[in-house]
């Protein structure tokens, strides 16, 4: 059997008009810089806006334009000797036929970051426009492999046919293993970033955290507002299949019981029950939407621990003050890319906490956190729980052991930066960008100490 | 930790994504977070939108600069590097961006040639370039005293450089009774049929002449010098003096040669200054050497003792035969593969000293070079080979053959220097200084 190809050259695919995208690229790119394997970086926003720019008395042109774009990166390709195309989720994907169909490109590498739905639909993300089945068969093509950060964004993607899949966790850039910023601040916890969900929160949800309410009582909140408050899409879907409200109803009441299991997996299942409305759903092309609606059950779970703390006074918030000051949070400002080190440094712990609308839940900030050798506290999950020992980031299945977490860090910071520590040297040895970078491209032989 | 360095290329000149990816390693070497990205799709759709509509342009610019607005602002970027002016796109970013405190454009190509091939949002490049935050590294003194003659201030000398990974390659030398020229002929434009015979048997000086008499021959034949002809008929005269002061002193900078002939001819220096077109004029007069290249590369070739590697269409019309376009990532096999290595200035820049000089040194091997000062400035005696003239240089391959030993131990000469001299991180560490 002949050894594994390693690359000769890596093109990453970025998006800039979403800069945590554009920054994790980079982080990929100095990794793969560090294998010493050359790694051109390149943004597709600009092309992707040629989509909006041909459009009118421009209309015509537009093959011309995807000519221009797949030239420019099929010259870069035959100089640069790139074999390998990588990006976070479909960053790579422009116009039918670029890298799938071109034959120097070995393997094409999908890190999903984001949910297929959101991928889809992003403004952020527009398409030369194809035609029929195209973009189906292009996203799972053999040379197509695709990476979920967790076990249950893998199930989901399963369910959407895509095969050729792997479970790679996000990590941590190696640049954050040795900055030494001091921590100026014991006395309070902090969180970075925003709400998570966009839309504003129900009113009465925001009143139950003030009044004290715990997760499972907003996730059964959650589940019932669904179908109490539905939007005008849904409200649509049920007047057209009355069953949906049952299949709805049923799916919502697992996810509030199972909360880390995949929605697409619990509509799935919940097919046997209401098959009628599963196909419908099917056949209009909704299940994705549906599946999004089913995660809504976790929506308040990142602001309601937030919020937790907030009301005691223990923790500072920065980020976009206009989301949080639906739930009474006034944030502090945005925190630049290039300051998110000292800003993790700055404080002993952290509260971290999934975005609900993906189905993972160790996301980024856990493994940036750690390399910053600090502790954070995180609602328990399998992803997480299978990245870190409870020595090293603290886990809580309640609001009530959240603040009893966060009463004991405040009391004794200093076992809160010995766990840090601990946590960073996890980081150091399993979870930084190099040790996926190692993994996913092959011929590597294992990382080498960044 | 420091701001990090955006660095901005475009895919349109290849050669640049390469050394942009260098400059970027560099960056990272000296603690320096580097962020590469490219222009050329935009650049391309600009002048699409130009040619339709302003608004449609304008509207294009419009989400550009948005979203490169939010991507510094969000990154935290202090510092803009590119070679030539990959930076400047637009004038609605970096210059006036507060955020930004100091611009490097690393020339590596020529004004006139980076203007043409690289469309811009509208804007005004003089004044934009002039901002006191930018700073253009030239690697040239022709090169430098063009920039100043078209008013560019801020002009600092700063060679090219090699990369450090170079340095630590180490690939077998498998060839010693061959020398390599990998590169196309420069201009890509072929030869005039009356140069390929006296490319054939003549040497430099004649082939200079030869040139020459081109360039002046041509002026009433095509555009849009017949039209400089018809509006200044003195352009002749001054075009001549220039071109004949290039034979005499073929390293001073061309628009230097044309403000010395424009002395005895002010109303044709005048007229072209007037029309914009002192660039196109220059380049005229740098086409006085537009065979050296070629002409070297056949007279090694003619002997049976040249490899070529460059695209095979650019040398067909001169009777070669090339293997195909070494990509980047076999650049240093190839380049340590054989004991010597010719190399040879483009015409179209003035300047000599260019990358391949520091990338053969850096590999470990030695160059065969024309001699000039920005070469002989970069490199000792002992370090690189330097010929006054093609017949020298003929003699100095003919002697390296019969001792490749030699020729590799002045390469190892010459990686040593490059390791202490000659790296992207010495360049930048200067410039960011």
């Amino acid at each position: 059997m002949n050894a594994p190809h390693r690359p000769s050259g890596v093109l990453l695919m970025s998006n800039d008009m979403a800069t945590p995208f554009a920054k994790t690229t980079d982080f990929l790119a100095a990794a793969i810089e560090r294998q010493g394997i050359a790694a051109y970086v390149r943004d597709s926003a600009d092309a992707r806006y040629l989509t909006y720019l041909f459009t009118q008395e421009m209309a015509p042109a537009l093959p011309q334009a995807q000519e221009e774009v797949a030239a420019a990166l099929r010259e870069l390709l035959a100089h640069a000797g790139i074999d390998t195309v990588l990006s976070l989720d479909l960053n790579w994907c422009m116009m039918p036929g670029l890298f799938v169909d071109d034959t120097p490109i070995n393997r094409i590498h999908s890190l999903w970051f984001d949910d297929f739905r959101s991928a889809c639909t992003s403004i952020y993300n527009r398409q030369f426009p194809v035609e029929g089945d195209t973009f189906q068969r292009t996203i799972k093509h053999p040379k197509v492999l695709h990476h979920f950060y967790g076990d249950s964004m893998a199930e989901e993607a399963r369910l959407l046919g895509f095969s050729n899949q792997n479970i790679t966790r996000l990590a941590a850039p190696s640049e954050l293993i040795a900055c030494d910023f001091p921590c100026e601040r014991t006395d309070k916890l902090v969180f970075i970033g925003n709400p998570g969900f966009r839309g504003q929160p129900h009113p009465e949800a925001v009143k139950m955290m003030e009044a004290g309410a715990d997760i499972d009582e907003l996730r059964t909140f959650s589940r019932d507002a669904v179908l109490k408050y539905p939007d005008p899409h849904t409200m649509g879907w049920c007047q057209e299949e009355p069953e949906l409200v049952k299949l709805l109803g049923v799916a919502l009441e697992a996810r509030r019981r199972f909360p880390y299991r995949p929605a697409l997996q619990i509509l799935s299942l919940v097919r046997t029950h209401c098959p009628r409305a599963f196909d419908y759903a099917n056949e209009k092309g909704i299940i994705l939407d549906l599946a999004f609606l089913v995660k809504l059950v976790n929506r308040y779970d990142r602001p309601a621990f937030i919020h937790r703390l907030w009301k005691r006074g223990w923790i500072d918030v920065y980020s976009s003050a206009d989301e949080w000051k639906h739930y009474g949070v006034e944030a502090l400002p945005y925190v630049l890319f290039s300051e998110l080190p000292k800003y993790y440094r700055k404080y002993a712990a952290h509260l971290n906490a999934p975005n609900s609308i993906r189905d993972a839940t160790a996301n980024e900030k856990l493994f940036e956190i750690a390399a910053c050798g600090r502790l954070s506290i995180n609602l328990d999950s399998p992803d997480v729980r299978s990245c870190y020992d409870p020595g090293e980031i603290v886990l809580v299945n309640s609001l009530a052991s959240l603040e009893a977490a966060a009463e004991q860090v405040l009391r004794d910071p200093d076992s809160a930066l010995t766990a840090g520590e601990k946590a960073r040297q996890c980081t150091a040895r399993e979870h930084l960008w190099d040790h996926r970078i190692a993994s996913m491209l092959p011929g590597l032989g294992g990382a080498k100490n960044p | 930790m420091s701001a990090p360095v955006l660095v901005l290329c475009n895919d349109f000149s290849l050669a640049a994504a390469k050394t942009s990816r260098h400059l970027g390693q560099a960056l990272a070497r000296l603690g320096r977070t580097a962020v590469v990205r490219d222009t050329r799709v935009l650049r391309w759709a600009c002048a699409e939108a130009e040619k339709v509509s302003t608004p449609r342009r304008d509207a294009y610019e419009d989400l550009v600069c948005g979203k490169w607005y939010k991507f510094i602002f969000d990154y935290g970027f202090d510092t803009v590097l590119s070679l030539d002016l990959h930076w400047l796109f637009t004038s609605r970013l970096m210059a006036d961006d507060d955020q930004i405190r100091g611009i490097h454009s690393f020339w590596f190509d020529d004004l006139r040639t980076h203007l043409k091939s690289a469309p811009m949002f509208p804007l005004s490049p003089l004044e934009l370039i002039n901002r006191p935050k930018v700073s253009h590294h030239c690697y040239g003194r022709g090169q430098q005293e063009e920039l100043r003659l078209l008013g560019v201030k801020r002009v600092l000398p700063s060679a090219l450089a090699a990369p450090r990974e170079y340095i630590e390659a180490n690939h077998p030398c498998a060839i010693r009774d061959r020398i390599a020229f990998i590169g196309n002929p420069g201009l890509p434009v072929p030869p005039a049929a009356r140069a390929l015979p006296a490319l054939a048997k003549e040497n430099l000086a004649t082939l200079r002449r030869l040139a020459r008499e081109e360039i002046l021959g041509q002026l009433k034949a095509g555009e849009p010098t017949a039209g400089w002809l018809r509006q200044c008929p003195q352009v002749a005269e001054l075009l001549a003096a220039a071109t004949e002061l290039r034979l005499a002193q073929p390293h001073t900078a061309a628009i230097t040669l044309l403000v010395e002939a424009g002395q005895s001819h002010p109303d044709a220096f005048a007229f072209l200054n007037r029309s914009g077109v002192i660039l196109d004029a220059a380049l005229l007069v740098k086409l006085v050497n537009r065979y050296d290249r070629p002409s070297l590369v056949l007279r090694l070739h003619r002997r049976g003792w040249l490899d070529v590697y460059g695209t095979p269409e650019q040398w067909a019309p001169y009777g070669i035969v090339a293997q195909p376009t070494v990509p980047f990532p076999r650049l240093a096999a190839a380049y340590q593969k054989y004991a010597v290595q010719l190399n040879a200035a483009n015409c179209a820049r003035d300047a000599t000293a260019n990358e391949k000089l520091f990338e053969i040194a850096a590999c470990g091997r030695l160059s065969i070079n024309l001699d000039s000062p920005d070469v002989r400035a970069c490199y000792g005696d002992d370090e690189i080979a330097l010929a006054e003239t093609d017949d020298a240089l003929e003699a100095l391959a003919e002697r390296l053959l019969k001792d490749p030993d030699a020729a590799l131990a002045a390469g190892v000469r010459a990686r040593q220097r490059t390791a202490r001299e000659h790296l992207w991180e010495h360049r930048l560490q200067k410039a960011l200084a």
